[in-house]
């Protein structure tokens, strides 16, 4: 039986070439696969440039109860049972940008040209453009036990900026112990 | 010519400033055919709209915007967009490319070619959004440094994605030095000629561009089986691997090995050079590996100071700003960075800009200059805090000698007198760039012969370095053209090949790096010529030869050519500084105490000449050479004015 | 005869370092063998980058030994220029740009 994937932005940080280039190699195959024509606004990946200069390519995180499905009042985001990701029905579509108000990471969007809803889908199933293109190899269309790989990786990272920051007090105090040690 | 699938807009904007008038006309077969795109079309329209009579800072001078053919299509390195205009550093053709992502915005809203003309009364924004263009006030953005101009238009217009191009202070001031910077400061930069000056001097402060519109690509199949054999070929030749590990950096070394570093205003060719070990900017200092847009290489560097009196200070870095702090006798990497922040915050080229301090450096060292004039500034070579302040005076004309080294080396060099002209580096007005030619009989050439001002990225000279024997026989007819320092029959030819290439390139909108850098040459025109021609077709649905492809690169040298001559360029023109002629190369090393040798200079650019169709004597072009070409009316014009060689 | 070797990139990322001290035992020394040693050493991806898919030696190196003008590749007989105890010699692609 077919896995579940998604695109997971699989960076090597500690190569200097391991993160995304801001090529956007990336937004040009994948609106060539869905539409034909080269416009990375109606790829279903896109690239964010962060005011340091950092690039970052974000797109559906394919979630299993997903915000935009439940916002849909139209049926316009139906399960694919073969892909077993949520995917856009155009005809049922009106356009009405609700999912893309739903979505807690801003990443389902309209197609200028369509009107339509547009998301990740895989490609169908078939090699994600996105992922044969990048020349970085920061793309990677990952099944469920990789993606954890990744996931664990970034909650870690979260928890790192914590203790960067509590490193950086004086004394090195626990803020949270202290409260409760007064409150004793 | 729009087809829905092909990778045209079919449309030229025309905005005149002086009026306000928005217009469009269609991009026909007429403009396609002959000239395909990008830098094809802009120096055509420069040459039909620009005549002599026109001085630069006119209002009737013309900014031309074009993307290449293929920029904003998904050709790897398709990512260069051309900016043309008559240069006021020059008063002749001027032209840059930047690698940013505004010219494939401005396909997608609809149009393949820019051009402005006219005159602002106050300071204006282009607004280009799709459908909707409009001309807006842009008071409350004069005055902002490159990098503030795009983060106002980007928060004002809300849009995240917007691309902008603006001129910096230095534009504003019309410091002939200037350039159009792209995205703020840090991204790419229409540099060269002076255009910044023409885009402030029609108070044209930024164009801010957003298109949503698809781009086509006719044969999808044949795009894709040449992009994959296009990184086979990058996969296996070592020539791009420096430039994804150092970025374009990686020079150092070439120069380091040869000895031709151009340091202290090109007196020496070896020089104190290990403190920029391109090891070290990687090391120490690289905060990111780039891409320009669409492009494999990743060769853009951004650096950054962490600590010390520049601490703080990332910028853009690239080899030619290496190069130039050389040439001002800077010695180690902070005061590099620190400088390319300086010029590209204020909207400076670095080219320009490092040799015209570094002229001045060497007046002041000699005492031409003095204290007096310099505000008490200690302008010697290697003083990095004086190259800096030199710098930002320069972008705001701030001071009598600022003011004066705002025109560029060879005015700068005309209103000082007293001998600084023997200082000042540069061909046609257009100041020195890349390597010293000293030892390089053909590079010297190609500097002298380059369009825009002496120029390394005009031409490839470079191929003789590469080519084997038996591969100069059959395409220059003389083995000896692959032989670097002492060979001469075919070398005239050869650099003519080298300069209808790399037109190719910019026609495209290729970057050269990536399709006109390789170790071998059959790698090399496989890419530049064979690939670059199959992704043409592959996007525009045309079948172009190969051949047709070169003729259409020879054919827009041509019309640059001509634009010159009628600017009153003459053979006399097509030289290079004295120094090279006359001095040898100090500092040792490998070509320490050679010259330019005159007699292969002339025998190498007399066969040039005669292989381009001109009249050797003259250098102007003949009937015979144009009419080949298609450019009929180009050879009436020069005929009418008395430039043509013949009738 | 023992060669003062100084890689310039790519072929340093090759081998793993930029400077190395070769050591060659015959009778005849030249850069071709010179070479062949390093290739025998560091593999096919060394090999790769000197020598293209037809096994040619690729045009674009050049080799400066002790600091004098360089030998191009792309020259004929580049490759027998005989070697003496003790030269210093750069491997360095000369296709540059600026």
């Amino acid at each position: 039986m077919a896995k579940k994937r998604r695109i997971v932005y699989t960076n090597r940080p500690w190569e200097a070439t391991g993160i995304c280039s801001g090529c956007r190699l990336c937004e040009l195959y994948c609106s060539l696969q869905a539409n034909g024509a080269f416009n990375p606004y109606r790829s279903r990946v896109r690239v964010v440039e962060m005011a340091t200069g950092i690039d970052i390519p974000v797109t559906c995180q394919q979630c299993p109860d997903p915000a935009c499905q439940t916002a849909c009042e139209f049926d316009a985001i139906v399960f694919d049972t073969k892909l077993k990701i949520v995917v856009v029905s155009e005809e049922n579509c009106t356009s009405c940008q609700a999912c893309v108000g739903a979505c807690p990471y801003g990443i389902i969007t309209m197609d200028p040209v369509s009107n339509k809803a547009i998301k990740c889908d895989l490609c169908g199933d078939s090699e994600p453009a996105c992922v044969a293109i990048c020349p970085s190899r920061v793309l990677g269309a990952l099944d469920d036990l990789a993606v954890a790989e990744y996931n664990r990786r970034r909650t870690a990272a979260l928890l790192a900026i914590d203790d960067e920051l509590l490193r950086a007090r004086p004394g090195g105090e626990d803020p949270v112990m202290k409260k409760l040690e007064k409150k004793g | 010519m729009k087809s829905a699938h092909n990778c045209y807009a079919g449309k030229i904007l025309r905005i005149d400033l002086t009026s306000g008038s928005i217009d469009s006309e269609d991009l026909g077969a007429d403009r396609i055919d002959p000239l395909i795109g990008g830098r094809g079309i802009a120096s055509k329209i420069l040459y039909d709209e620009v005549p002599p009579e026109i001085a630069p800072f006119d209002p009737e001078n013309l900014l031309i915007f074009a993307p290449g053919a293929l920029h904003g299509t998904g050709v790897p390195a398709a990512s260069r967009t051309t900016l043309t205009c008559r240069s006021p550093l020059t008063h002749m053709h001027g032209d840059g490319h930047s690698g940013a992502q505004w010219g494939g915005e401005l396909k997608r809203a609809g149009y393949d070619v820019l051009v402005i003309k006219g005159r602002a009364q106050k300071p204006v924004t282009l607004f280009i959004d799709d459908d909707r263009v409009e001309i807006a006030d842009a008071d409350r953005l004069w005055g902002m440094l490159t990098s503030r101009t795009h983060t106002a238009l980007r928060d004002e217009t809300n849009i995240a994605d917007l691309q902008t191009v603006c001129i910096g202070p230095a534009g504003e001031n019309r410091v002939r030095l200037s350039a159009v910077f792209h995205n703020g400061a840090d991204k790419g930069v229409n540099a060269r000629c002076g255009m910044g000056a023409v885009m402030g001097a029609k108070n044209l402060k930024a164009i801010a561009t957003r298109g949503t519109k698809d781009i086509g690509v006719v044969d999808i199949e044949s795009l894709k089986a040449a992009y994959k054999e296009y990184v086979e070929i990058i996969n296996t030749d070592p020539h791009p691997v420096g430039g994804t590990r150092y970025g374009t950096c990686r020079f150092m070394y070439h120069r380091v090995q040869f000895g031709i570093h151009g340091a202290e205003n090109w007196n020496y060719g070896a020089y104190p050079w290990e403190k920029l070990d391109p090891e070290i900017f990687r090391g120490d200092y690289q905060v990111k590996a780039g891409s320009c847009v669409a492009c494999p290489i990743r060769c853009r560097r951004d650096y950054r100071v962490v600590s010390g009196p520049y601490g703080g200070t990332t910028a853009k870095v690239e080899w030619e700003t290496i190069a130039r702090s050389l040439t001002c006798g800077i010695k180690e990497p902070e005061g590099v960075i620190a400088w390319a922040n300086i010029c590209n915050h204020y909207g400076l080229d670095i080219e320009g800009t490092g040799d015209t301090v570094a002229f001045a450096m060497e007046c002041f060292e000699n005492g031409i200059i003095t204290e007096k004039d310099t505000d008490g500034l200690s302008l010697r070579f290697g003083d990095t805090e004086a190259f800096l302040e030199i710098t930002r005076r320069i972008a705001m004309r701030e001071g009598d000698l600022a003011d004066i080294l705002a025109e560029g080396t060879k005015r700068a060099a005309e209103t000082i007198g007293a001998g600084s002209e023997r200082f000042a580096m540069h061909v046609k007005g257009g100041e020195m760039t890349a390597g010293d030619p000293r030892g390089m009989p053909v590079r010297a050439v190609s500097y002298a012969t380059s369009t825009r001002g002496s120029d390394h990225l005009r031409s490839n000279p470079y191929i003789e370095e590469i080519m084997k024997p038996e591969e100069a026989l059959k395409w220059w007819g003389s083995e000896e053209a692959a032989d670097i320092a002492n060979g001469l029959k075919g070398k005239g030819r050869m650099l003519k090949f080298s300069e209808d290439l790399v037109t190719i390139g910019d026609i495209l909108g290729l970057c050269k790096f990536a399709f006109y850098r390789s170790a071998t040459f059959p790698w090399l025109y496989q890419k530049g010529v064979t690939l670059a021609t199959r992704f043409y077709n592959a996007c525009s649905g045309r079948s172009l030869s190969e051949e047709e492809m070169l003729m259409t690169g020879e054919r827009v040298w041509n019309i640059e050519k001509a634009y010159n001559t009628r600017c009153g360029a003459t053979r006399a023109d097509d030289t290079i500084p004295q120094r090279f002629f006359k001095e040898a190369l100090k500092g040792g090393g490998p070509s320490g105490g050679t010259v330019v040798d005159r007699e292969k200079f002339e025998a190498i650019l007399n066969e040039y000449y005669e292989n381009r169709k001109f009249d050797p004597e003259t250098g102007l072009q003949t009937r015979a050479g144009l009419e080949r070409l298609g450019l009929n009316d180009v050879a009436d014009d020069l005929a009418a004015r008395g430039k043509l060689f013949g009738k | 005869m023992r060669i003062h070797v100084h890689l310039y990139p790519p072929l340093n990322n090759a081998a793993g370092r930029s400077r190395l001290e070769v050591v060659l035992d015959g009778d005849e020394d030249s850069l071709q063998v010179l070479i062949d040693k390093m290739v025998e050493q560091f593999g096919d991806q060394f090999r790769k980058l000197l020598y293209d898919d037809r096994g040619r030696i690729v045009g674009g190196w050049c080799a400066f030994i002790n600091q004098k003008p360089p030998v191009h590749f792309n020259q004929p007989d580049a490759l027998a220029t005989s070697l003496c105890d003790g030269d210093e010699i750069s491997f360095l692609l000369a296709l540059a740009g600026g």
